[in-house]
Order: C-alpha cells, then structure tokens, then sequence
C-alpha cells in the first residue's frame, strides 16, 4: 500500500523510499511530461521524489489519496517550472496540443472515481470542456488558453470558473 | 486581472482554489495564492478538496518509465552525509535540529520532567526519551531502568482520539525497518514489556517515534500513519 511506504518513508526508510518509487515514478512521470514536454520533466520527477522524502510525514490520509498528495507535488513543481519568466515560452507548441490530450478518457478512467468525474466533465460544453482538460492535462494558464482557443481572456476565465463551479455541484450531487 | 482580489470571499477563494489546482492561476495570481496558502489552512483545505476533485483525471495519463538517472540522482540527494544518518534523515531533522538548538530549554525541561516524574519512581531509570512534536514541544516521556520494559507517560494528549491508537516505535536504523513496541493510550501512563527480540536493538542514541493507527494498532506491523512526535533516547546515569 501506497500509504504505507509513505509512512515508512518517514520514518527514514530507504528500501520503503525506493519502492515507493518504483511503484508512482511512471505515473507521476507521465505526468511532469504532459505539462513540461521536455528533459525539464526528469528534474521535476527528481526534485519530486526529493520532497516527498523529506515531507512524507507531512502525508495526511484523511485529506486524500497518497498518489493525489504526490501528483499534486510533482504538478506544482511542473507548473512553477513552466511558469519560470526566462524559460522560453512553449506556446510554439501549440498544435501539437490538441491531438496530445489523452486519448478518450472513458478508456483510461477505470475507478468509479474517474467515471464520476468524466460525467460530469461530459455535462460541459464541449469547449468548456477542452479548456478544463488542456489547463490540467497541460498546464496552461488563462492566457494561454486564450490564446489556443482565440477567445478573449475574460471568456476564458467565466468558461473556467462556471466549469470548476459546475463540475464541483454535479460530483457532489 | 486579480488586483482586486477579496481573499475573505468565501465563493471567490473557493474558485481560487479550483484555479490553483487547475493549473490556471499564473504570475502574480499564483505566487499571491501561494503565499496565502502558507498561512491559511481552510484555503489548504479547498485546495486539497480540490487535488481530490480532479484527481481522477491522472488515471487517463499514460505512465512512461523515467531513465535510470532519475533514481541515480534523487539517491544521491537523500543519501545521508555520515554514518550517523538517522539524525539527517526526512522527518526527524526538524524536531532534532529543534532539540539541539535549544539544548539547554530542553535541559531545564528534562531537570524538571527528572524531578517531577523520574525521580519518584521505582527503580531507578536508566534510559529516558523525550518525545517532540514537530513545534519541539514535549508530548511524551520514555523512561526505563533497562530494557525489559518502558515506562510511557503522556504530558500531552494527542488530538482526535476517537477511532485511532496511538502507536510507540522504536527505529533500529540502518535498512531495518521501525518496530513496534506497542500501542500507547492517549493520556495517563502505561508500562510496555520490551518485545525479548527487541531488547539487543535497543539502545541509547536510538530514536523512538509515535505514529497515529487504526484501532488496536497497525495491522500490518508497520507505521501506516503520520508521524506524531519523535526523540532519541538517552542515557542518564
């Protein structure tokens, strides 16, 4: 069990540590290279591993799962990086956005979890829809998707917050 | 733009927190909503809820093996400088770091833990720990004439009780892992016979650790949750 090892990780075992991350590394890989698209992704799975080393005692069961609590480590870190002013802009990228989002997610989403999550994604328009899953899947920001979906930015930011307000009513209906 | 932001809105940070995980907060917004995550713990909380919302859509992410040199180098920033590891080790460098520096706060308070509760027992105690949390406040108190058993007393209870024991370990170091020495009750006092396997393990230098646990302890034998208090046992006389 995933949270066991985090457990044991706090208490500075290593065996437990590099089972960890033999378990979560392709995932949590996967990923850092969704967003970054780059050997950027090699650093963020590193500095990654490094915190939740050293944070695992932080680790609360009661606040979700131990795989959310380290995805959510590396997505930050992901993010900050791809964030970072002087780093050149990967908005070059943009095309190749579109045909990378993970092919269809009904397949991939097995967990009763995900086919929640995916209805109520599916009760989005389908624009809505695509702005909310290249932000996650990809990490851009308002104005990135203003500009790959060439809307204006004050459109962009009601699509998205109408859509987190809408999916988080429908998950907990 | 953000400029105007009403953080005490209760909607509003709750859309906030929705964007931050989304991933589309950048610049400014971002550094400011992290910032005020640092010190607002209901906004780590709609943060979290959030993590656990779109959580799921990880699962659609195909997994790729990351090369070798990940692990190579991630290793190597773990690894411990010195034979001494565990002092460095995730976890127990903050409340250690802590118990060093003040040093002799901790002297006082063990001169008069000594007095107020050592003292007046019998026999006379070889070996006492004191146990932190992480805000090096003492919480609990080891103490043993040998290791055949130990003496816990609770100074202060642990929260949310409830549906959880509390659970006393013993870290042997090295590559093995934690052993239990046996679930604590959430105040008072309580003598726990030292399991006889355990007893060469033991050792002053060695650092004892309280974990939170299902009822009646971890099944499965090993810590499974979080780190409540830490300390090292020491030799007294």
């Amino acid at each position: 069990m995933l949270s066991d090892l985090l457990a044991r990780c706090a208490l500075g075992d290593r065996a437990a540590f590099a089972r960890l991350y033999e378990q979560t590394s392709p995932k949590l890989f996967g990923v850092a290279v969704r967003i970054l698209r780059d050997n950027r992704a090699e650093e963020v799975l590193q500095e990654a591993f490094v915190k939740i080393w050293h944070r695992a005692a932080d680790y609360r069961p009661d606040k979700g799962a131990p795989m959310t609590w380290m995805a959510s480590i590396v997505r930050n870190r992901a993010l900050d990086l791809l964030r970072r002013p002087n780093v050149e802009s990967p908005l070059e990228d943009e095309d190749r956005w579109e045909s990378d989002v993970p092919g269809p997610l009904e397949q991939v989403m097995r967990s009763a979890e995900a086919r929640a999550l995916m209805r109520c994604l599916e009760q989005l328009e389908s624009t809505q829809r695509q702005a909310v899953t290249l932000a996650f899947f990809h990490g851009l920001a308002h104005a990135d998707l203003a500009r790959h979906l060439k809307q204006p930015l004050g459109t962009i930011k009601s699509w998205i917050r109408r859509s987190l307000q809408r999916l988080r009513g429908c998950l907990e209906s | 733009m953000f400029r105007v932001v009403n953080y005490s809105n209760p909607q509003l940070r709750e859309l906030l927190a929705g964007e931050y995980v989304l991933g589309t907060l950048a610049g400014p917004a971002r550094l400011r909503f992290e910032r005020l995550l640092r010190e607002d713990t209901s906004l780590r909380d709609a943060v979290a809820k959030w993590e656990q919302r779109l959580a799921p859509l990880t699962e659609a992410v195909p997994p790729m093996t990351p090369p070798k040199r990940v692990w190579k180098e991630i290793e190597r920033r773990v690894a411990p400088r010195t034979r001494e590891s565990l002092w460095e080790r995730a976890g127990f460098w903050r409340p250690i770091a802590m118990l060093a520096s003040v040093l002799t706060l901790v002297l006082a308070v063990y001169t008069y833990v000594f007095m107020e509760y050592i003292a007046p027992l019998q026999p006379p105690v070889a070996y006492v720990a004191v146990l932190n949390d992480p805000q090096a406040q003492t919480a609990w108190l080891v103490s043993a004439a040998d290791f055949n058993q130990m003496t816990v007393k609770v100074l202060k209870s642990p929260p949310e009780a409830s549906d959880r024991d509390y659970e006393l370990w013993l870290l042997p170091g090295g590559d093995q892992p934690p052993r239990s020495l046996g679930v604590i009750p959430a105040s008072g006092s309580k003598t726990v016979p030292v399991p006889a396997e355990l007893r060469a393990a033991m050792a002053a230098g060695k650092v004892l650790a309280v974990t939170i646990e299902p009822k009646g302890g971890s099944p499965s034998g090993l810590p499974t949750g979080p780190v409540l208090y830490t300390g090292v046992l020491l030799q007294t006389g």
